[in-house]
């Protein structure tokens, strides 16, 4: 039990010291629950063989970035919790200029890496303060910001807001 | 002669940058409505073609759901490989699907097919009725397998239906035509600009034609007027020359008469005759010069011969001729000259020909017994001539008549008086072809003052004086 508590308290104290990207130099830790986000391709980081496995604990270990926002498939402001698409990406030290990207039911779709920096998405794991269920179109939700409710163009990034994502792979 | 307020204003349209500027002003901003109008008409189109593809989409993801549950159902309960799990997620994808269509605001066309919305609400509920079947499904449970089936496949035509209709349906020609209608609304917005632009145009060509033809008009009337005028005082100046010859001879040889230069003439009527004879074409020789003045005034033909001279000595030369007709008249001539022996810079003739007809002017209006002062002084750079009466001065409303060419005041009975009503107008004429100005104070019964002011006199005082 010492050596694990220990590690933790000197997990916390390295965080605390050099703040949240120091977090992504530490070994990326190996899920406990059902893996719900498999990264693969070009990444520096791994916790299995070729790819990077995450549970809900460590994607909501990440830094939060909450988003108020409006969607094309829901009512009213909603407002979506979860890593940025960048704190993610540097989560898994990731290379390469594309990410595919995968839903549950087989949708996938191409996010440019620079969208991370141009737009700011985050892949939500919350909506308004509530996990989702794969009814609500979770667990996770790739949001892009969107201010304007009632535009008369749709949103170019609405392709790319991939709900129910399960796996991305670099390229 | 002179343009009116309205021919400026047009004047100014006249000018050709103005004229360009506003031509390229209603260019960019034809150009501007044009390019804006395409653009939302290209936004729109673009919008529409989005809708149609994305409503095609939900409703086709959700018969694909559908029937990819099914087949991950039967191949779990018929034991081929499929996990419980995996199919309560695949139960959960085609739940997930049925609020997109039934409340997501982008598949608002795929509700408006007559009975999809019904259809699809109706489908909703049959999957949350099975749903307790699904959770409990066991491999090989061929019952519950086909109440979860036999509640979802009677719905597959419908669904398939609603799909077809909107990928080539009634809702696609619908969206067809409204591609359409924004077709011909583009193509009738765009006519409209383009003949509004054109009526600007045609408008702005009518105005400068107008205003070409108007100003053609102004200059039409410009050159006749200057033509007439120009005539007029060619006739003035001839006659005056025709007519002066002659009184020379006249003048002359009544002269030679009366001083019997060629021996006696008998009887002294015979003299005092020569005499009037050389006075009145004297007179009428002062009439003529000055009607030569006017007339080279109006050509501007009247040369200014500026030369340095002494002031008082002009004015005392000026008063000399008008001594025996103010003697006769009992009139007091009075001078009042500070600067007397000061030189002045100024035409000497034309200065001269002021002050005899302002003089000649008082000694004419001023009732007997009267009197007139006479004054030349400098003030700086300026010289200033006066001459003040106590004559019966001038009606208020006639001060800036007077020095109007050939006026006559038919006011205080003074039609019998002689002149021709050119001496103030000459007076006037000189004073500011010399740059300067004529003041004249007068009120009735309180005689009359005329100061002439010249500036760039340049006076200096005379040698004799500053060594005296």
């Amino acid at each position: 039990m010492h050596p694990r508590v220990f590690a933790a308290v000197a997990l916390a104290v390295l965080m605390a010291i050099a703040g949240g990207p120091s977090w992504a130099q530490t070994t990326l830790p190996s899920p406990t629950g059902p893996v719900v986000l498999s990264v693969t391709g070009e990444i520096g980081r791994t916790n299995v063989p070729g790819g990077a496995e995450f549970d809900m604990a460590m994607l909501e270990a990440l830094p939060q970035t909450e988003m108020r926002t409006f969607t094309d498939w829901t009512e009213g402001q909603q407002i979506f919790t979860g890593p940025s698409l960048t704190d993610l990406l540097s989560a898994v030290a990731a290379e390469g200029s594309r990410i595919k990207a995968s839903a549950l039911n087989g949708y996938a779709i191409e996010i440019p890496v620079s969208d991370a920096a141009k737009f700011g998405p985050i892949v939500a794991i919350r909506q308004n303060g509530a996990p989702m269920s794969v009814r609500d179109k979770g667990p996770l939700w790739v949001i892009y910001p969107n201010e304007d409710q009632d535009a008369l163009t749709p949103n170019p990034n609405n392709d790319k807001s991939v709900w129910q994502l399960r796996t991305m792979e670099l390229q | 002669m002179r343009r009116g307020v309205g021919g400026r204003l047009f004047g100014a349209f006249e000018d050709w940058r103005l004229r360009i500027g506003v031509s390229v002003g209603v260019g960019i901003m034809l150009l501007i409505l044009i390019a804006i109008q395409q653009y939302s008409t290209e936004t729109e189109r673009k919008a529409y073609a989005y809708l149609t593809r994305t409503n095609h989409w939900i409703a086709s993801e959700m018969q694909r759901e559908m029937l990819g549950f099914l087949v991950d159902l039967d191949g779990y309960v018929m034991g081929q490989g499929v996990s419980h799990g995996h199919v309560l997620m695949k139960y959960d994808l085609l739940w997930s699907r049925f609020p997109i269509f039934l409340t997501g605001p982008e598949a608002s066309t795929a509700r408006s097919v007559p009975g999809a919305f019904e259809t699809v609400q109706a489908l909703f509920e049959a999957v949350r009725r099975i749903e307790p079947d699904v959770q409990t499904l066991q491999p090989g449970d061929l019952a519950a397998r086909n109440r979860i089936a036999g509640a979802l496949i009677p719905f597959r035509p419908a669904l398939h239906d609603i799909t077809r209709t909107i990928a080539i349906g009634d809702k696609r020609s619908e969206l067809l035509n409204e591609l359409l209608e924004i077709d011909t609304f583009h193509f009738y917005s765009t006519v409209a600009i383009f003949l509004m632009g054109g009526s600007v145009v045609l408008l702005l060509l009518f105005e400068v034609r107008r205003s070409e033809r108007r100003a053609d008009g102004e200059r039409r009337a410009r050159a006749a007027a200057e033509a007439a005028s120009e005539a007029k005082s060619r006739f003035l100046s001839n006659m005056s020359h025709e007519l002066r010859t002659p009184l020379n001879a006249i003048i002359g040889f009544s002269e030679i008469t009366s001083e019997e230069l060629y021996g006696p003439v008998g009887s002294p009527k015979y003299k005092d005759c020569a005499h009037s004879i050389t006075a009145s074409g004297r007179h009428l020789l002062s009439i003529i010069e000055d009607i030569l003045d006017i007339a080279r005034i109006e050509a501007n033909a009247l040369a200014i011969n500026r030369e340095r001279f002494e002031a008082g000595r002009m004015v005392e030369e000026c008063l000399l001729m008008f001594t025996e007709e103010a003697r006769r008249k009992r009139i007091d001539i009075r001078t009042s000259l500070p600067d007397a022996r000061t030189d002045i810079t100024s035409d000497r003739r034309l200065l001269k020909q002021t002050c005899i007809n302002l003089v000649s002017n008082s000694l004419k209006f001023t009732p007997p017994g009267g009197e007139i002062l006479v004054g030349i002084r400098v003030d700086g750079d300026s010289a200033i001539l006066s001459v003040a009466d106590t004559g019966p001065g001038i009606p208020e409303d006639e001060i800036d008549e007077v020095v109007r060419p050939f006026f006559r005041s038919d006011k205080n009975g003074q039609q019998n008086l002689g002149g021709t009503g050119l001496g103030l107008s000459l007076v006037k004429s000189f004073a500011e072809l010399q740059g300067g100005r004529v003041k004249i104070e007068s009120a009735p019964d309180r005689g009359t003052k005329v100061q002439v002011f010249l500036p760039q006199a340049m006076p200096r005082i005379a040698a004799e004086q500053a060594a005296g």
